[in-house]
């Protein structure tokens, strides 16, 4: 590629990272950017802003007062009181000063002369403002050399400023590098780099800093100073990141698409430069704007040592030290400390953006909203407070149906973008010692509505409304205590990954006998017989090795099983599976389902399965509900499903599963599947979701949303064409 | 023999070597620093230059660098770390009669920041982004940007103007003659302010990453399903999320420690403690070279002996961590 388009397409990725982060800014970050954008256009313009040369020494105003400055009625200075209002009606006028005179060089008092008033003066003689000779202004007063503090103070900015930002830079150019070469060549390389690292991050920092700092000889001229100073800041700081940038470097070598590149040709250098240098360039610029808090306060460190810029130079390190020293006036004492507030802003205004950058590049923050926003959501009324009307339709439903019976249930999630309708309107019944299966395609709401059931369901989601009504009580309504006597116990719940579904931190045993001991009171010895036993139930080989591993020991399938075992160690009457084979291979899956087959004929237990996967569905399910965006678009018994599915999203699902053996009957067969792509759940469609995938669909579908309609004995479709009894929707292929 | 043995073995035998380039590395930059402990006393006109130049020799200041190392390496690998210029003493006495001090102010340190640090980043995490989380994440923000010896003598000031701390020092004048109570009370009275000053730092920087921790392990798969099992939430938090979040902690604690020893220079200056770091710091200053290469090299062994507890913590604390890729995780 050229060198032009590589620049374009990185000039466009930056572009896009600041736009990214500038949407997720709130306030303060923007108050904290502000800050210190003027901060350093205040060290830029210092020469303009200060009203004299820093290194003159005002030999007739040693520790001078800060000057009151007058205009019109008020009179403001930065000592006491602060800023005061005289109250002779409200004049502004020109500002002005009055000069000060020395009336006791021992106690360093002054009084003003007030026969001339001296007006300040804007913009004139390369200043920002001035007043005319033989009148001073000290907007910070003198310190006892007779160096005015403002103009050191703005002075001082520039050299603070300059060494967080270049030393940061130094000691990150050499971090990166290292850290990359040494993680990328591996080997030689990388053993010595890493064993020197480690020796240097063995010496503790602060001594080494002021070892360094006595090599510079005094007479160094300032900016040489100033430049060795950086240099040796910069040479503390780099191990530390070059051995954290190394662990990066290493595993982005080790991903595909960086052996690809190694395979088509490119040479070290350029993986280098475009592959390893980008990857760690996120973590390296966070890095950065969290240390350069770091280098600040070592200059300050070193300044109150001696150590550091050295006086008549400032830096607002030996300008604090100064005024710490010169405590004689403890009266006055906060404009003394001004320095620090400097310090103490910049550096707050550091780690607030590395903080807040750092948070951007999580992608696990990504779900964070605001407070007002949070606020509302959570006086959002749950389905706690319930109408009773539905109840009543709901328990009717029970009676009939069986064992548990979900009504109207709606489960929204308030994210920054808008609110998502994960589950919305969503009814159905499990009848007892019988399977419902639920499908749909990904986000579509599935294992939503599943953990809504157990009211597993975390801010920023929320269960709105509906009801669950099991064993006589509606699961929505129960108080936090009650709901836990059902998880578990009555209705336990598998998950789909099987790697990250269990503690890695206890043993198998412990997670097992955790289960037992919420619910029921056994001794010790007895929860670890039903533990073993619970074990070889799900088909566990050699149980009493099983019980002592971390799940990290076994396989998935292995996990998966002591998933299993875990939910049914209490006997529960519902088992909702959440795709509990999609992260297995298919022998194990075929395993797992039989596996559970048989225990539901063994303890006469329900199921709930969620799937994507047809052919399970055929295999397990009594009924089952067939889901999109957030509703429910048909719901049959398992036979009508297969036989006579009547939504098109069903039709479709169902000819999108190729058919074996096609190619030995000679029959030509496209892989057919349902155009378009799954709704963006912020954007649904209007009126029926599914219209701009659907080969049937008309303008009413786009306008009004059908309502689910009884078809058949038990079966429930969603749609405008299939609710008539004799639809004319063409028979799907194969029968 | 088992693995943890061997590990432990192997790190302890490396320490050693690592201890000699350290102490290569200081001398050569010590030796790069103009002049000796006796160039400052050059500037006063009372002593002639025939008494300094006999003092160095006494001292074996006029040896060249490469001799006076390995008299130096030679008198530590019999265990003797030489004697300070500047106090006349041995090496190791002078550090043993501050360690006391400093250790308890460093444990003292180290139990306030995590005792407040960990609950407040776990209710930050329970609550994330409401106006309380805000709050004391700000409030951390500030503590963290203090700079430190600054803090302390804000504190320092304040303890005059009001009376109610002492200012600064380890123990008061009168502190031989009180009772054992009286004498744990009066260390603890001076202990406030920089218990203080050295816990407000660290906290910050503790509480984010307690929060930060916390926030991941709050949407993992496995907590769900222990709440799917029924257990309380309670025991959800404190049980499975604090055992998953411990690894990066074990790793800070092991730092911790040593980095007490030596970052509370400034501190002790300002205040006036009689401490590690201030002995150090006084040390580099007055160019005592075997103070100096003394004081570094206890403080690389502590430095080096806590990050290896650390990472054997990690092996405890973390069933997923074996010694073997302990090894790697450099």
């Amino acid at each position: 590629m050229k060198a032009k388009t590589i620049f374009m397409v990185s000039v466009v990725k930056l572009f896009e990272k600041i736009r990214y982060i500038w949407r997720r800014m709130n306030w303060l970050v923007r108050v904290m950017i502000l800050i210190l954008i003027a901060l350093y256009i205040m060290a830029a313009l210092a020469p303009v802003i200060a009203p004299y040369d820093y290194r003159k020494m005002h030999r007739r105003y040693p520790d001078a007062p800060p000057s009151t400055i007058y205009i019109g009625s008020f009179q403001f200075s930065f000592s006491n009181p602060y800023f005061f209002s005289k109250d002779e009606g409200w004049k502004i006028e020109r500002p002005y000063i009055y000069q000060i005179k020395l009336t006791d060089p021992l106690e360093r008092t002054y009084e003003e002369l007030k026969d001339k008033k001296y007006y300040l003066s804007f913009f004139r003689d390369g200043s920002f403002f001035s007043v005319e000779e033989p009148a001073r202004i000290f907007v910070l007063g003198t310190d006892k050399n007779g160096w005015d503090l403002f103009s050191r103070l703005m002075m001082a900015a520039r050299v603070s400023l300059t060494i967080g930002f270049i030393g940061v830079l130094i000691s990150f150019g050499i971090g990166i590098l290292v850290g990359s070469a040494s993680g990328y060549f591996g080997g030689w390389t990388d053993d010595i780099i890493m064993r020197i690292c480690e020796i240097m991050m063995s010496i503790p920092g602060f001594p080494l800093l002021l070892l360094l700092s006595m090599i510079i000889p005094p007479q160094f001229s300032s900016t040489m100073r100033l430049f060795m100073i950086v240099t040796v800041l910069s040479f503390i700081g780099w191990p530390g990141l070059a051995i954290t940038i190394r662990g990066m470097a290493a595993s982005i070598r080790s991903r595909e698409y960086v052996m690809a590149a190694k395979a088509l040709g490119a040479n070290n250098w350029r993986i280098i430069t475009r592959y390893i240098i980008p990857g760690v360039l996120n973590y390296a610029i966070i890095s950065a704007t969290l240390s350069i808090p770091g280098f600040m306060l070592g200059e300050a460190g070193l300044s109150l040592i001696g150590l550091g810029i050295r006086e008549p130079d400032a830096s607002w390190g030996n300008l604090l030290t100064a005024a710490m020293q010169n405590i004689s006036r403890l009266d006055v004492m906060w404009w003394i400390l001004v320095p620090g507030w400097f310090i103490f802003i910049s550096i707050m205004a550091f780690n607030f953006i590395g903080d807040f950058l750092r948070d951007c590049y999580d992608p696990r923050m990504r779900n964070i909203y605001g407070i007002a926003r949070l606020f509302m959501w959570n006086l959002l009324p749950s389905a706690r407070i319930e109408s009773a009307r539905i109840e009543k339709v709901a328990q009717e439903g029970l009676v009939e149906k069986g064992l548990l019976k979900v009504e109207n249930l709606r489960t929204y999630f308030g994210t920054e973008a808008g609110i998502v309708k994960a589950v919305d309107g969503v009814g159905f019944s499990v009848r007892k010692g019988k399977t419902l299966g639920i499908v749909g395609e990904s986000a579509c709401g599935k294992s939503v509505t599943a953990l809504s059931l157990l009211r597993l369901i975390q801010a920023p989601g929320k269960i709105l409304e509906g009801v669950v009504l099991f064993d006589g009580k509606n699961l929505l309504k129960l108080n936090k205590h009650q709901i836990r006597r059902v998880r578990g116990k009555d209705i336990s719940m598998i998950f789909q990954e099987p790697m990250t579904s269990l503690d890695p931190m206890f043993k198998i045993e412990d997670q097992i006998t955790e289960a037992i001991l919420e619910h029921e009171n056994l001794k010790k010895n007895q929860t670890q017989k039903k533990a073993l036993d619970l074990l070889e139930l799900v088909g566990i080989p050699s149980p009493e090795r099983a019980i002592g591993c971390y799940p990290h020991e076994l396989s998935g399938g292995m996990r998966q099983r002591v998933m299993i075992a875990i939910a049914l160690s209490c006997n529960p009457q519902i088992l909702i599976a959440d795709e509990p084979t999609t992260a297995l291979d298919v022998t194990i899956q075929a395993q797992i389902l039989e596996l559970l087959s048989e225990l539901k004929q063994k303890i006469g237990m329900s199921m709930i399965m969620i799937t994507h996967n047809l052919g399970i569905i055929a295999e397990v399910a009594d009924d089952v509900v067939i889901m999109y965006a957030g509703k429910i678009v048909e719901y049959a018994p398992v036979d009508e499903i297969f036989l006579k599915p009547k939504h098109p999203y069903t039709r479709g699902l169902y000819q999108s599963v190729p058919r074996l053996g096609s190619s030995a009957l000679k029959i030509k067969q496209k892989l057919i599947s349902i155009p378009g792509n799954v709704p963006d759940p912020l954007n649904l469609p209007s009126g029926c979701s599914f219209w701009p995938r659907c080969p049937y669909a008309k303008e009413i579908c786009k306008k009004k949303e059908p309502l689910l309609k009884k078809v058949g004995s038990g079966h429930l479709v969603r749609c405008w064409f299939s609710s008539h009894r004799n639809s004319r929707l063409q028979p799907a292929i194969g029968g | 023999m088992n693995p943890m043995t061997r590990y432990i073995i192997k790190r302890l035998l490396w320490i050693p070597v690592v201890l000699f380039f350290i102490s290569i590395i200081c001398f050569i930059v010590y030796e790069l620093a103009p002049g000796d402990f006796f160039s400052q006393l050059a500037m006063s006109p009372h002593i002639s230059p025939e008494t300094l130049n006999q003092m160095r020799v006494q001292w074996g200041l006029d040896k060249p660098v490469y001799v006076r190392y390995f008299l130096w390496l030679w008198q530590v690998l019999h265990g003797n770390l030489g004697t300070s210029i500047a106090y006349n003493c041995p090496v190791l006495g002078l550090i043993l009669s501050r360690a006391f001090s400093t250790m308890i102010l460093s444990i003292s340190s180290i139990v306030f920041t995590w005792t407040l640090a960990i609950p407040m980043g776990i209710y930050c995490a329970l609550k994330p982004n409401t106006i309380s989380d805000r709050g004391i994440s700000v409030a951390a923000f500030i503590g963290m940007s203090i700079p430190n010896f600054l803090l302390a003598f804000l504190l320092l000031v304040l303890a005059l103007k009001t009376g109610w701390l002492p200012i600064g020092g380890t123990i008061s004048l009168g502190y031989t003659s009180l009772s054992l109570w009286g004498k744990i009370l009066d260390r603890a009275h001076h202990l406030v302010i920089p218990v203080v000053v050295l816990g407000t730092a660290g906290m910050a920087g503790l509480m984010r990453l307690m929060r930060a921790q916390m926030l991941e392990i709050k949407n993992a798969d496995f907590i769900t399903a222990c709440r799917a099992k029924g257990l309380s939430e309670r025991k959800v938090i404190l049980k499975h999320m604090l055992r998953n979040v411990l690894n990066p902690f074990v790793t800070a604690g092991g730092y911790m420690f040593a980095a007490l020893l030596s970052g509370a220079a400034l501190v002790e200056i300002v205040l006036g403690l009689q401490g590690l770091g201030q002995l150090l710091l006084k040390a580099l200053l007055s160019q005592d070279y075997p103070l100096i290469m003394g004081s570094l090299l206890i403080s690389s062994v502590l430095l080096l002996l806590g990050r290896l507890f650390s990472d054997i913590m990690l092996t405890v604390v973390d069933p997923r961590i074996s010694f073997e890729s302990l090894g790697k995780r450099r």
